[in-house]
């Protein structure tokens, strides 16, 4: 059945994505600062990406059993105008189990390479909870 | 000179390690000269280097065979492991580009078990996806922001390699 877009779910409403410490998931740019992939903002799940608003849970509670993963945090207002931008459709509904946790919602809509760049752009470290923040995993230190 | 040095040429057969501790590279002799076959585990494929092999291959052959360590669920989202199909064929483009001069890409491993190769050079940006059928997505964004992409491809072959060898060459042009 398709998700149902929660009309609630708008504007500066800030939601948290972890980001996993491998895979190449963060690597340098040309200047050197370090930068989520463009994969970070597609999941296996049929396209429902998997991300918490901030307001409704904690850091913590995101990042339990993954406290080597970071954070990025952006708007639901940023994912809602990249979508009207490349007229693609988009459902952003709550999903709260006792599995997930409070404040979990999915973001549900396949992103094209360009959009999935365009969110990167929109997403910002959350601060303490950066790759900057931990010591870097010896493949990106390495990296130049 | 490329890391041909740290195998220690004058041994034979013997495996070495690096700091991705799933790969294992043997070094053995060939009549043309040294020569390192990197044998990942998974799929049994490897790819031969030679003295003028470019180090950035190197570099994205070792991070692409470390991809191969990491199980279900790795990305705490469900992420499934590398595709053999996706690696098979990033394989062969590391092996269509070795010729060229590139930065060491990213080597990254989508939540489907696809495997995407990320440079950002000149001010410009190149990404190629890899699923199990074949290249399966372009991302090129040139100094000005203008991107252009390409998405459900099921690129294989001959028509890949030309479509890869073009982005690249892209990529490493001027303006």
């Amino acid at each position: 059945m398709p998700r149902q877009d929660d009309s609630a779910l708008v504007g500066d409403i800030r939601v948290f994505r972890r980001i996993p410490p491998k895979a190449d998931r963060v690597s340098k740019d040309e200047n050197g600062n370090l930068v989520p992939s463009t994969q970070n903002f597609r999941d296996s799940r049929d396209d429902e990406l998997s991300m918490y608003i901030a307001a409704e849970t904690s850091e913590e509670a995101v990042l339990r059993g993954c406290e080597d993963f970071y954070l990025i945090e952006m708007t639901i207002g940023q994912i809602r105008a990249v979508y009207t931008k490349y007229k693609r459709d988009l459902a952003i509904c709550r999903d709260v189990t006792e599995e997930t946790g409070p404040g979990h919602i999915l973001v549900c809509g396949k992103p094209s390479p360009s959009m999935k760049d365009e969110l990167r752009e929109c997403a910002k470290w959350v601060p303490g909870r950066g790759p900057m923040d931990q010591p870097l995993p010896p493949q990106l230190a390495a990296a130049t | 000179m490329n890391e041909l040095r740290e195998f220690n040429l004058a041994a034979r057969g013997i495996t070495a390690t690096y700091d991705y501790p799933d790969a294992e590279y043997t070094v053995r002799f060939s009549h043309v000269g040294a020569e390192i076959v990197i044998a990942p585990s998974t799929t049994g494929l490897a790819l031969s280097f030679d003295a003028s092999t470019p180090t950035w291959v190197i570099e994205a052959a070792r991070k692409l065979d470390a991809l191969g360590s990491l199980g279900r669920n790795w990305d705490s989202y469900g992420g499934l492991p590398i595709s053999p199909g996706a690696r098979a064929i990033t394989f062969d483009a590391l092996g269509w580009l070795k010729n060229q001069d590139l930065p060491v890409p990213a080597v990254v491993l989508g939540s489907s078990g696809t495997v995407h190769l990320e440079w950002r050079s000149n001010g410009k940006k190149l990404e190629l996806g890899f699923g199990e059928n074949g290249m399966s997505e372009y991302l090129k964004v040139d100094r000005h922001g203008t991107a252009e992409d390409d998405e459900d491809m099921e690129c294989a072959d001959a028509e890949a390699r030309e479509k890869i060898t073009y982005l690249a060459e892209w990529l490493r042009s001027t303006p």
